[in-house]
């Protein structure tokens, strides 16, 4: 490289780097089968999908840090009761250059907005509501409750370091500006620091915006206002009259069933590719799947009998019987409260099994397919995939020939 | 000439053409940056075919339609990176480019180059990566920015006279 000729080496740099055709009608093929989110569907799922409890933890976050830099002789019962004493929160919620999410937290009741899309979400039960106020749609969901610790939270932020950077100006209002550097895990075995800018109004000592970026995602709390006036009505979660209902399911975690354990119950679980589940076969009727797994605890289109208990999911037709068989853990389910499946295949594979594991057991798959961030293994005779997630085996699939 | 904000209103409003636009208006930029981190033309066209169709189906919530280009490169940032943790071990540029592009004699000078240009500001970076992979000239980068072609200009001029600074400093 020479420093003189820099912008013919940059031109050849191109032509190294990304040789060859276009790809725009590679792309446009792969679009023409995808469909375009909504932009509420999406925020919604990055919401509630994701365990995004942290966003009130973001905001939490900011009052707690400033609690701990403006006081630092108090205690950690002091600081934790500090947090406890804020009764209600708002504000918007800006993810990168997306459109922002207002958001209202009282009583551990939460209320998001976006574009006439309404979700009333209790963290604590899992119950959520979302509303379309224009299509008149109302959907609930149960998820399961979030793992999120806010104790650990607390705890991280005692070991940020905190920087005063100066005052500035925020809507027409003085603010004081810092930063505070903390670590932030990455990975279970990984901290790397993380930074977080406060506006902070003096005459309150309260955050009025926070801004940190985490993996690479720019996540911006603005209009921050702690214990605000909030009507009790915004978190109502009775249906509006004329709304469409449905009702998604779901189990609170804390009503699920014990996860079997016992050797027969877990016989009965063996997944048998080709074959069925247990003693039951593909094409088994209703009565029969009943007898094998026990009552469904969730049905769903008089089909799709759920057993979250048992991290089992079967799809039995009116006609054609038992078709489909999916073991899931949790990690797959996201947000749906379940156990882990807690059987085996035929041939020894269990969730958390490696990729050669696998390969080992049932030979190279038919067709690998990388789903972003998961990997699914695919056989055709018999009918299975295994779906891995950094190389563990979070679902597996069986259908009926 | 449409500026990305109007080819994504476009695309939104149920365009297919206007996204077609946008993804030829940029993947070269975004090939190489995906070749600058996975080091295999194939898999970085696999990461930068993923970041558009990615980018497609999340195009609605994408509040600053005029910053469409680094939206969507940092999504392919991401991929790329998923991509990498995978297992894929890292070559150096020579090897990786010699094995693509075997008339090519490059070397470590562009690991330092590409290296230099990936440490621009990113507004800086984006427009270098716009007049020299994508091969736009400055009134049609200017139009698909939304920006003035004054602004564009020094832009370029200031993205160039720091790399020549840092790959002097590099020489020393």
């Amino acid at each position: 490289v020479s420093s003189d000729d820099i912008e013919l080496d940059l031109d050849r740099l191109g032509q190294l780097l990304a040789p060859g055709p276009s790809i725009v009608s590679a792309v446009m093929v792969r679009v023409a089968d995808t469909r375009m989110q909504s932009s509420h569907q999406f925020l919604i799922r990055r919401w509630l999908m994701r365990g995004t409890i942290g966003l009130a933890a973001s905001a939490a976050v900011a009052f707690i840090i400033f609690t701990i830099l403006s006081r630092p002789a108090l205690s950690w019962g002091g600081v934790v009761n500090k947090v406890s004493a804020t009764r209600s929160l708002t504000l918007d919620l800006i993810v990168d250059s997306e459109e922002p999410l207002h958001i209202y937290i009282k009583g551990g009741l939460m209320r998001l907005e976006t574009y006439g899309r309404v979700t009333i979400w209790k963290p604590s039960n899992g119950k959520a509501l979302m509303l379309d106020l224009t299509g008149k749609r109302a959907t609930s969901i149960t998820f399961a409750s979030q793992s999120f610790d806010f104790y650990q939270w607390l705890k991280g932020l005692r070991n940020g370091h905190a920087k005063i950077l100066g005052r500035q100006h925020l809507d027409g209002q003085e603010v004081r500006l810092m930063k505070v550097t903390r670590p932030v895990a990455i990975a279970p075995d990984r901290t790397e620091p993380s930074a977080m800018t406060l506006w902070v109004d003096p005459s309150t000592q309260l955050p009025r915006q926070a801004e940190a970026e985490i993996n690479d995602t720019k996540v911006l709390l603005k209009n921050l206002r702690f214990d605000a006036e909030i009507n009790d009505k915004l978190f109502d979660t009775s249906v509006p009259a004329g709304f469409v209902t449905t009702d998604l399911g779901g189990v609170p975690t804390s009503q699920l069933q014990p996860r079997p354990a016992g050797q027969g119950e877990l016989d009965s679980l063996t997944l048998k590719p080709g074959v069925g589940i247990g003693q039951l076969k593909f094409g088994a009727q209703k009565e029969e799947v009943i007898r094998s797994l026990g009552e469904p605890e969730e049905v769903h289109q008089g089909i799709d009998f759920r057993y979250p208990s048992k991290g089992l999911f079967v799809l039995v037709h009116p006609k054609a019987g038992l078709l489909r068989i999916v073991a899931m853990s949790k990690k797959a389910a996201d947000a749906y409260s379940l156990n882990d499946f807690p059987g085996k295949t035929d041939r020894g594979i269990a969730l958390g099994d490696k990729r050669t594991q696998i390969e080992a057991a049932y030979g190279k798959p038919a067709t690998v397919r990388d789903r972003g961030n998961m990997v699914v293994l695919e056989y055709k005779n018999p009918d299975a995939s295994f779906m891995l997630s950094q190389d563990k085996l979070v679902e597996i699939v069986l259908g009926k020939q | 000439v449409r500026t990305d904000a109007e080819l994504v209103t476009s695309t939104i409003a149920g365009d297919p053409l206007a996204f077609a636009e946008l993804v030829g208006r940029h993947e070269r930029s975004m090939r190489a940056t995906a070749f600058y981190i996975l080091r295999d033309h194939h898999t970085a066209e696999d990461a930068t075919q993923d970041a558009f169709v990615s980018a497609y189906k999340k195009l609605p919530v994408l509040r600053d339609r005029a910053s469409f280009a680094f939206w969507v490169m940092k999504i392919l940032r991401r991929r790329a990176v998923e991509l990498l943790k995978r297992g894929r071990k890292t070559v150096s540029l020579e090897c990786a480019t010699n094995v693509a592009a075997p008339g090519v004699r490059p070397g470590l000078d562009d690991e330092r180059l590409i290296a230099a240009l990936m440490r621009l500001p990113k507004r800086e970076r984006m427009v270098l990566m716009l007049r020299h992979f994508d091969g736009h000239e400055v009134r049609m980068i200017a139009a698909i920015t939304g920006e003035s072609v004054g602004t564009i200009t020094k832009r370029i001029s200031r993205g160039h006279a720091r790399l020549r600074d840092w790959l002097k400093e590099s020489f020393l």
